[in-house]
């Protein structure tokens, strides 16, 4: 299996995050803007999944090293810092679930404000400016 | 009697409490009741009162302090009731004190005011402010009897202040004319100048002598400074600026002309008979500081010498009615101020009553004939009403008689011969000023005569005067006769009583007795004014052409409109004093001390509303600022 670099992962994410928030920014229209958000949130998934992969060993170590210099105190779980861990990937499943609920209060929102104000327009709804 | 002294101003007080409470709730002939009555008693009280102290005082004493120097003197009554203010070394008792002086003051001021207010119960009926005004009229009455009553200069000088806000009140009476309530601000802040000069007298009083009584003043003043003295000499100026304020005398007359915009009963009352008597009783009242700085006492001859012949003139060249009678009375007062400058201190006196009379008598009847020529002030729209009003032209007539001083027939005669005969004695050119205003009052009031009742009726009167006009113009019209008769000079086969009953508290004057002087003033004073008489009657009744003749343009009239305007004292107040203080006024209009405070409500506004330019409700916007804020914050987390 060819492995992808870190580098090349993190800035497919930036990448992603950059072009989201530029639909964020630039469109008008209160529905490509939710689409440009849940881009945003999978650029922040893609990043996570891609240090989990990448570092998937290292970061117990960092803890059983510091565990090392203070045996005393140092917590059991810690031990079997050797097996390779996912939580990169755990954090993606947290972003989905966290996804998936903002778009179906976003979705709900939409359809109040199209009731509303008749427009999906997101710059139409400035009544509460100073 | 004695315990009740305190009724007297205290009963128009409680009329003025009811009328002020409750007047608004009362029928009119209730308001009328109610104010004649409190004024009806408080008189006959007054009354009472006078005949009990006469007759317990002539048994100790009926005659007068040997020297005239003596600072205590005589026969007085005394009720203190009760401290007003008493704080470490500061004691003011309200304390009123009745001697012969203001047992003078108490039975004219409670006589011509009960008199008056009948009048103008007649006189107001049709006006919507009935009860406001009674409810004043009381109130000046109970603080005039309150300033002469007094037995502590700082309760006299709440008396003065209280007929001062009367007459504030009064005279902008109909406030709804923009006019009549800049009259009325005139003669307040004019009269208040007056007033701070007498304030800070009353602080070199009490800071030099200790005390505000009085008596105590006076015993003390005597004892500590001799005669000629700086202190004394500044006591009695400071005095002296609060009475020429309230007696409008030069330089501060220029308010009473103007405050003939009240309703004429109130003309009557307090710019005639009363309240503008005050700095005479004033400077009787503190006789003892003026004899020890005979230079004050000096000017206070020349200013009444200088205000007579200067307000004559100016009355001789009015056209409205009540203005001319406003220089006569501002002309008569200073025929007081002779008098007390030199020294003729009852004759002062006794001219403030005669006075009284008939000054309050001329303008009663000038109301009767203004009301009933629908408002008509100018004298030269007037004419012909003799056969019209007998009545009020038979009262008038003795008012301008008395005040003309009509030899032997008329009360303001004896009280003008005996002040003149006694400056003869003391002053000659004083008295010189005293005859040239003699023979100026006599033209002025008989051309009032002629102008108004002779010649050819160019108005027609309305309706008839009312019983209760008409009652207090009689009774009156009486007494500016007959009131010379309680003292006729000895020379005359007469017995002074007035000027020995005054002599119980102010210094006598007579002591220097040369019959052939007196002779001679009298028949000055006589020649002058029938002169006087014989002129006007010529100029104004026999040949009215000529009348006409004296206004014709050039020289004359130019005189004639400078003497009309009070010798142009408006205008050079005007220029000298309002307009820099207007104009400072309006430079500062935006106190710029303000203005630091203003620019931190400016700066405040500024900086909300720039905030609330980024709060322009656009999502997009805040979407932007955050992220512009988050590469910002990583910028920092990460560069810095």
């Amino acid at each position: 299996m060819a492995s992808i670099s870190v580098e090349s992962g993190l800035i497919l994410s930036a990448v992603l995050f950059g072009l989201g928030l530029i639909g964020v920014l630039a469109r008008r229209n209160i529905l490509f803007i939710l689409l440009s958000i849940e881009i945003m949130l999978n650029a922040a998934g893609l990043a996570f999944v891609v240090a989990g992969s990448a570092w998937q060993d290292e970061s117990p170590t960092v803890a059983a090293s510091a565990a090392a210099t203070e045996p005393t105190t140092s917590v059991g779980g810690y031990k079997e810092s050797t097996v390779p861990q996912a939580d990169g990937q755990v954090m993606f499943f947290f972003v989905l679930t966290m996804a998936a609920a903002e778009v179906s209060v976003g979705l709900a929102l939409v359809l109040r404000m199209h009731s509303q104000a008749g427009s999906l327009d997101a710059d139409a709804l400035s009544r509460m400016r100073g | 009697m004695r315990q009740l002294l305190w009724l007297i101003p205290a009963l128009p007080l409680a009329g003025f409490v009811i009328l002020a409470l409750a007047g608004r709730a009362m029928p009119r002939r209730a308001v009328a009741a109610v104010a004649v009555l409190a004024l009806g008693l408080a008189c006959a009280l007054a009354v009472g009162v006078g005949v009990e102290f006469v007759a317990q005082g002539s048994a100790t004493q009926w005659t007068s302090p040997a020297d005239g120097q003596s600072p205590v003197p005589a026969y007085a009554w005394r009720q203190s009731l009760w401290q007003w203010v008493g704080v470490d070394g500061f004691k003011s008792d309200v304390v009123l004190r009745l001697d012969s002086l203001s047992l003078v003051f108490v039975l004219v001021i409670t006589f011509v005011g009960a008199m008056i207010v009948l009048y103008s119960t007649g006189f107001m009926w049709g006006d919507d402010g009935y009860s406001r005004f009674f409810a004043y009229m009381n109130l000046f009455v109970a603080m005039m009897l309150t300033l002469v009553l007094a037995g502590d200069l700082l309760l006299l000088y709440l008396g003065w202040e209280g007929v001062g806000l009367c007459s504030f009140l009064l005279i902008g009476f109909w406030y709804k004319d923009p006019a009549n309530a800049r009259a009325a601000r005139k003669a307040f802040i004019v009269t208040r100048l007056g007033d701070t000069a007498f304030a800070i007298g009353l602080f070199l009083l009490f800071t030099r002598l200790g005390t505000l009584d009085v008596q105590e003043v006076l015993s003390r003043a005597a004892a500590q400074w001799p005669a000629g003295s700086t202190l004394a000499t500044a006591a009695a100026l400071l005095l002296l600026g609060g009475a020429i304020g309230k007696s409008a005398q030069l330089p501060l007359q220029t308010w009473l002309p103007d405050a003939m915009a009240g309703p004429t009963p109130v003309s009557a009352l307090i710019h005639a008979a009363t309240m503008v008597t005050a700095g005479v009783y004033l400077i009787a009242r503190m006789h003892v500081l003026y004899r020890l700085a005979p230079q004050v006492q000096l000017l206070v001859g020349i200013i009444g010498g200088a205000t007579l012949v200067y307000a004559g003139l100016s009355a001789l060249t009015q056209t409205d009615l009540k203005r001319a009678l406003a220089y006569s009375t501002i002309s008569q007062i200073g025929y007081m101020f002779l008098a007390l400058g030199v020294g003729a201190w009852s004759a002062g006196i006794f001219h403030f009553v005669t006075h009284a009379f008939f000054k309050s008598l001329l303008f009663l009847a000038a109301g009767v004939i203004i009301q009933r020529l629908h408002e008509e002030h100018d004298i030269f729209r007037m004419g012909g009403l003799l056969r019209r009003m007998p009545l009020v032209f038979w009262t008038f007539l003795a008012g301008a008689a008395s005040l003309a001083a009509l030899p032997l027939v008329t009360a303001g005669y004896y009280s003008k011969d005996l002040i003149l005969s006694e400056a003869w004695s003391s002053n000659k050119l004083l008295w010189s000023a005293g005859v040239l205003g003699a023979f100026i009052t006599a033209l002025y009031s008989f051309r009032l005569v002629g102008v108004i009742f002779f010649g050819q009726e160019k108005t027609a009167p309305r309706g008839r005067t009312p019983a209760v006009m008409a009652l207090p113009l009689v009774v009156l019209a009486v007494l500016a006769v007959a009131a010379g008769f309680i003292n006729v000079p000895p020379l005359l086969g007469g017995w002074p009583g007035l000027t020995r009953l005054l002599e119980w508290t102010l210094p006598s004057a007579g002591i220097h007795h040369d019959v052939a002087a007196e002779i001679g003033s009298s028949l000055a004073v006589a020649l002058t004014t029938l002169a006087g008489v014989a002129v006007a009657w010529l100029v104004y009744v026999r040949k009215p052409a000529w009348s006409e003749a004296i206004v014709r343009p050039g020289l004359r009239r130019l005189v004639w409109r400078w003497w009309n305007a009070g010798w142009g004292f408006d205008w050079l107040y005007d220029r000298l004093f309002v307009r820099p203080f207007v104009g400072l006024a309006r430079l500062n209009r935006d106190d710029f001390i303000d203005s630091f405070f203003d620019s931190v409500a400016w700066t405040s506004r500024q900086t909300h509303r720039a905030l609330s330019l980024t709060q322009n409700g656009q999502l997009r916007w805040y979407a932007m600022v955050m992220a512009l804020g988050a590469i910002l914050a990583l910028g920092v987390a990460i560069f810095i």
